[in-house]
């Protein structure tokens, strides 16, 4: 749709050529939305904190490497590299803490994870230098059964918990909806209609 | 195709967005009046086609078009690039705003390469599909070796990362090779003028 083609006698041809070719992009092609992106995310599985890391479209990220740093003091707590499924677990760190999980593949792709303490700690074994429960000076065999109980009752909260934790951490991710393309197109024609006012106000 | 935040080095993000400006620069004084509203749609076929994942290979990869967007615009490629880039950074958050520039060179950059050498051909009506082909092909794998050529700043083996990149790539290569061809030789018959061919030329094809 340049302007010399007003002067073409190809103009039906050329405009139906042009237009095809964008919605043909648009809509058989990106109907279902798949980009290469990575994301991450974690959630707790007892007392691992487990991985995932994924391209959008749900390909998993194999082989990219996963390191845990925390947010404070940018110690690495666990490292190491996905497995097939993009997976990759590490235990749940002792002192407690935020964490960023950063995965990176070698492709120059990228992403991360926030864990924060209060999501892991809630229900797990007293992190070490945390106990701020009642003093267990007072040993009675009743109070050893319900903190057993408790710490029972907490593991299998976790457990069940897990697959409603990991299907959350999976809706955060944002996903790529035909508002975002259309948005985008718009605004590219925008900018040509205003590129090409400024012109004819130029040459005037 | 898109490097994310937060792996490159200040220097290389610095060197990027210095070749980004200069590139985009250059690209609109091209884009005249006739070229604006292709310079506008191959923006958009850009900034859609990065959607269009190609399910073959170990990575996962996109279509690029770059190669296309250059042999139609030439140096306004630059801009074009720029542009989608950054609503793709803004919608689909692919990449990010510190990345920009890096990413425009890769693309553009070597979108560049691939109709440095090819375009020449497009006149001739034998070698026109080829060139098409071979400019598709050459500008992803262009694209590849300069993203394998960014990601040496960063702790990485140049030999791995750029082996791991041409692979995942390799089929989108070949996809866009035959994606090239197939526009070129198109327009070449409905629209020559888009390719800036000469009207004898198209008379003489027949």
């Amino acid at each position: 749709m340049t302007l010399d083609l007003f002067n073409s006698s190809h103009l039906k041809v050329g405009r139906v050529f042009w237009t095809l070719f964008v919605f043909f992009l648009l809509f058989v092609f990106a109907s279902p939305v798949y980009a290469h992106k990575v994301h991450i995310f974690a959630y707790v599985d007892g007392d691992v904190i487990k991985t995932e890391s994924r391209f959008n479209g749900g390909r998993p990220a194999r082989d990219c490497s996963v390191t845990v740093q925390g947010l404070n003091d940018q110690d690495v707590v666990a490292s190491g590299h996905s497995d097939e499924q993009g997976f990759f677990h590490f235990p749940v760190p002792e002192h407690g803490g935020d964490f960023d999980i950063v995965v990176t593949c070698g492709d120059g792709h990228r992403g991360a994870w926030r864990l924060e303490a209060e999501e892991y700690l809630s229900s797990n074994v007293e992190p070490v230098g945390h106990v701020h429960q009642q003093p267990q000076t007072t040993t009675l065999p009743h109070d050893n059964n319900e903190e057993a109980l408790r710490k029972i009752i907490g593991e299998e909260v976790d457990k069940k918990l897990a697959p409603l934790r990991r299907d959350l951490a999976r809706l955060a991710e944002k996903k790529t909806d035909l508002h975002d393309i259309l948005g985008g197109i718009g605004y590219l024609l925008g900018l040509a209609g205003l590129a090409a006012y400024m012109q004819f106000k130029n040459r005037k | 195709m898109h490097l994310s935040e937060g792996i490159l080095s200040g220097p290389i993000l610095l060197a990027g967005g210095v070749f980004a400006v200069m590139g985009t620069a250059i690209g609109l004084r091209k884009i005249d009046q006739e070229r604006i509203m292709t310079t506008a749609l191959l923006s958009a076929a850009f900034f859609v086609a990065s959607l269009v994942h190609v399910p073959i290979g170990p990575g996962s990869v996109h279509l690029l078009l770059n190669g296309l967007m250059a042999l139609l615009l030439g140096w306004g490629c630059f801009p074009a690039i720029l542009v989608a880039l950054s609503l793709q950074a803004i919608f689909f958050q692919f990449g990010g705003f510190t990345v920009l520039g890096v990413n425009v060179v890769i693309i553009a950059g070597s979108a560049l390469v691939g109709s440095f050498f090819f375009r020449p051909w497009l006149g001739d009506p034998k070698k026109r599909a080829v060139a098409g082909f071979l400019a598709g092909f050459l500008s992803v794998a262009c694209a590849a070796l300069f993203m394998a050529l960014a990601l040496v700043t960063t702790d990485q083996n140049f030999l791995v990362t750029a082996r791991l990149v041409f692979l995942a790539h390799l089929p989108v290569m070949v996809v866009e090779g035959m994606i090239t061809m197939f526009v070129v030789s198109f327009l070449a018959r409905v629209q020559p003028e888009i390719l800036g061919l000469d009207q004898h030329k198209r008379v003489g094809e027949g």
